[in-house]
């Protein structure tokens, strides 16, 4: 017999030229490394996180080579920014002074004095946005209105994405008996007094400062002093503001009104100071990377991609915990055959037969909580007795081998004889209880996410798969969003049943004897 | 020592088992949240048990006033939890006494009894027909050893053995029941939308049930019959192996007579053991198949009660499976004492 440090690795590697040998081990184990591998440079290939980066791109955006297949003009991401302006209008009346300086990237709009002003400013850039409308965009900006009290001069402020090339138009929508004409080619994204539906005063005091605050378009807020009222199957941003070959910019409207005869007015010289910094576009795409995106915009490639690595981590986990219980307990009541401890691990496996194993793992989640590392325990506990029943019976007809008893002859100790002899010969049932405890505990942990009972944290193929068949994926037709779990747990456990098919010759022996 | 008294230790022994599983069921169900919330289990009306606030929550409601003295008498629930709602729960398990669902306010067995209907006419199909499938394929698997049969047939059931019921579901419903109807207005199988009424016995009504459940049925059996077709396999070549049938085909007996007059015999033990594990099944069902078809039978109703915290259906639904399964596995033992002697001698030694 080899050292100890050798019988088991020579074993493995018997084992692993044994599965090499056959072409469907051979097959399988391509398919595991694949996963494996995926898991192992996940975090290289994709940028985002699986759970926390959503708002990608729209909401069940096809994947990129699907798209060039099917709708070359499917609109994709688009970033824009804006920070250059010129005026398009002032109209003042009275001794209004109205300043317009840009620091660095920002503009600011001063007004002074008595009377009342209308400013609209354009911005400089355009840009030619050239696929098919998308459904909807993210508006980015910051805003200062600065004020020295609330009893200066009142002002609003309203800021619109404007298509160049529509505005002034109308489109008839059709809908049944309903027929509406709104106006084309604007949308308010900033309505200082339109948005406040409790304001009956057209102006408003406020001191504000909104730094980095972001809109998505088209909002579904009941607005009533929104300039034109739609009908609520109209998705504003793709039927009125979006058009194949226009060019789109951002127009910024301010109102100023300082009237000296009314009481609660100051007009004094400091007067009302808007700053503007650039603002920022995103349009969002529908068609996005390798995979597409979910409901809320994820990347479903990146979550596939953790989702192997989740697989193969648990799964591996849980074999090699359970694998590691039933080997120490199967080796010591075979060993020790027909003991107390034999008779112990008979009835802990009956007790443990009789616990139903999803509906328990359903109780201790409302118990305990949704944990990972519960369902893990779980799973290991109601799984160990199988494994060290199979161990059991292969150390008690290992014990009585010659080579057993002329080293039990010799004097060696129990554990000599266990590390030594006992265990080598069990390497291939190891590798063969992992092989099929791998996909089971796999399995296992989707179908509780697939129930809502999982971790929520654990960016596993079950969490998608939960997403994906209750969030509609079916009903909205986005394959891309289903099937890659699907495909995922499906491929990796035909992977190890492959590998348990070469290696099913190697544990039953007997199966050998055909007829 | 005979049939009698073996039947009787097997007996005991899985009663023991029984007792021992439904009083961890309590433990989990009962003291562990209490200890959790913070409660001592020993003492009586603890703020901490979530059965009693469940409870006097809906005390306030007067439609709930009844009922609620009912299950506190039921459960004993102004007792100390421990020794003595534990006992008085082995009491209620060995009357039969599940008492009321905290959520719907009914009795649970009543509940049950409504949806045991729909659970048997998916379960019982789906149980059973594996089974004999899994056979036959096993024996021809036999037949045809070593051969191109044999390595698909192979192929076949370890794939399946590994494949869940609920993933072939999903992709037949995605595949053969969603596609076609989105794409080219073609219904193959029907997408679980309209449950039917399976207490309704019109020959209408159980055609379309049976069309409901078919994916269902297709997805259990291509599932199920891998594990069987593998473990009759395994059986059939283990005992072909043996030397009292090559005693039998040396005398020259036909092999269908060799399978029917020799082998069977000894096959019997082990198979009625699977088969006592698998039955209690069509009792507890499949959750996530339910799920995926709307198909309200018991496991869909645990679902919920597992949702809800319904304690008493949560408990009925484990304490009946349990009990089930223990009942099942006593018949089994006796069935075996009965048919191979060989059991009750071993059992002596």
């Amino acid at each position: 017999m080899t050292s100890r440090n050798t019988a088991v690795p020579r074993v493995l590697r018997e084992v692993g030229g044994f599965i090499l040998s056959s072409k469907k081990g051979a097959a399988g184990l391509a398919f595991v490394l694949f996963y494996v591998i995926l898991g192992i440079i996940g975090p290289l290939i994709t940028q985002y996180d699986p759970i926390y980066s959503v708002g990608l791109a729209d909401n069940l955006a096809m994947p990129e080579w699907f798209a060039s297949i099917v709708d070359p003009r499917a609109p994709r991401n688009m970033d824009l920014s804006y920070a250059s302006w010129e005026i398009l209008s002032d109209r003042r009346e009275g001794d209004v002074k109205i300043d317009i300086t840009s620091s660095g990237e920002r503009v600011v709009i001063t007004f002074t004095g008595a009377g009342s002003a209308n400013i609209s400013i354009y911005s400089k850039d355009s840009y030619l946005y050239p696929y098919r409308p998308a459904k909807s965009m993210l508006i980015k900006y910051s805003v200062e209105i600065m004020t020295i009290d609330n009893k200066t001069a009142w002002y609003d402020l309203k800021m619109y994405v404007v298509n160049n090339d529509l505005i002034g138009r109308n489109k008839t929508i059709r809908q049944g008996d309903i027929t509406v004409t709104p106006p084309m080619g604007y949308y308010a994204f900033y309505d200082e007094t339109g948005f406040k539906i409790t304001s009956i005063w057209p102006y408003s005091n406020e001191k504000k400062a909104l730094y980095n605050q972001s809109i998505r378009l088209p909002y579904y807020i009941y607005n009533p002093k929104q300039e034109y009222r739609l009908p609520e199957f109209v998705n504003p941003v793709e039927e009125l503001l979006l058009a194949e070959n226009t060019r789109l910019s951002i127009r910024i409207n301010a109102t100023y009104y300082c009237n000296p005869a009314d009481f609660i007015m100051r007009c004094d010289s400091q007067g009302l100071r808007i700053v503007i910094h650039p603002i920022r576009v995103k349009i969002y795409g529908l068609a996005f990377g390798a995979m597409g995106t979910n409901y809320i915009g994820s990347d479903v490639a990146t979550q596939f991609i953790y989702g192997s690595r989740a697989a193969i981590i648990f799964g591996f986990s849980v074999a090699a915990a359970i694998v590691l219980i039933g080997l120490l307990v199967g080796v010591m009541a075979g060993y020790h055959g027909g003991k107390k401890l034999d008779t112990l691990l008979t009835f802990l496996t009956d007790v443990i037969f009789f616990l139903p194993g999803l509906p328990l793992i359903l109780a201790v989640g409302i118990v305990f909580g949704r944990s990972i590392y519960a369902i893990f325990a779980i799973i290991v506990l109601l799984s160990w007795p199988g494994t060290a029943r199979l161990v059991r019976s292969w150390s008690l007809a290992l014990r009585s081998e010659p080579y057993v008893e002329a080293a039990q002859a010799l004097g060696a100790s129990t554990r000599r004889i266990i590390s030594k002899h006992i265990i080598p010969h069990l390497t291939p049932l190891i590798v063969y209880a992992i092989v099929l405890d791998v996909p089971a505990a796999i399995f296992t942990e989707v179908a509780i996410q697939l129930l809502g009972f999982g971790d929520p944290g654990f960016p596993s193929w079950g969490k998608m798969l939960n997403e994906a068949y209750f969030g509609g994926a079916i009903v909205s037709g986005a394959w891309w969003w289903i099937l890659p779990p699907l495909l995922g747990v499906t491929t990796i456990a035909l992977g190890f049943a492959l590998i348990g098919l070469a290696l099913d010759e190697v544990v039953n022996p007997r199966l050998r004897r055909r007829v | 020592m005979g049939l009698a008294s073996y039947v009787a230790s097997r007996g005991l022994s899985l009663l023991t088992v029984f007792i021992i599983s439904v009083i961890l069921f309590f433990i989990l169900l009962r003291v562990v949240p209490i200890v959790l919330f913070g409660g001592n289990p020993f003492q009586p009306n603890q703020l901490q048990d979530p059965v009693l606030t469940a409870l006097r929550r809906t005390q306030e409601d007067p439609r709930f006033s009844g009922w609620i003295e009912q299950t506190a008498k039921i459960f004993g629930l102004d007792l100390p939890v421990l020794p003595h709602q534990l006992a008085i729960y082995l009491k209620n398990i060995f009357t039969f006494n599940f008492g009321i669902s905290i959520y719907s306010n009914r009795p649970v067995a009543e509940e049950i009894l409504i949806r045991l209907p729909y659970t048997l006419a998916l379960y019982v199909f789906a149980t059973i027909v594996p089974i004999i499938f899994g056979y036959y394929i096993g024996v021809l698997s036999t037949r045809y050893g070593g051969k191109f049969v044999d390595t698909l047939i192979t192929i076949a059931s370890i794939v399946s053995f590994i494949m869940p019921s609920w993933i072939i579901a999903i992709l037949l419903y995605y595949f053969l029941a969603y596609v076609p109807k989105a794409s080219w207005g073609v219904t193959i199988f029907p997408l679980p939308v309209k449950t039917p009424l399976v207490t309704d016995l019109s020959w209408e009504s159980i055609k379309y049930w049976i069309w409901y459940l078919s994916p269902l049925y297709i997805s259990t059996l291509l599932a199920f019959f891998g594990s069987w077709s593998y473990f009759f396999r395994q059986l059939m070549v283990s005992e072909l192996g043996r030397d009292y049938v090559m005693t039998a085909r040396a005398k020259g007996l036909p092999d269908s007579v060799v399978i029917k007059r020799e082998i069977a015999p000894n096959l019997r033990p082990p198979i009625i053991t699977r088969l006592a594990y698998a039955l209690p099944g069509i009792f507890g069902g499949s959750i996530i198949l339910e799920i995926l078809a709307s198909w309200p039978g018991v496991a869909y109703y645990s679902y919920q009660a597992f949702q809800n915290y319904d304690y008493t259906v949560i408990t009925a639904f484990l304490v009946i499976g349990s009990m089930l399964l223990v009942i099942s596995l006593f018949i089994a033992d006796t069935l075996i004492a009965l048919l191979d002697p060989r059991v009750r001698f071993e059992e002596r030694r």
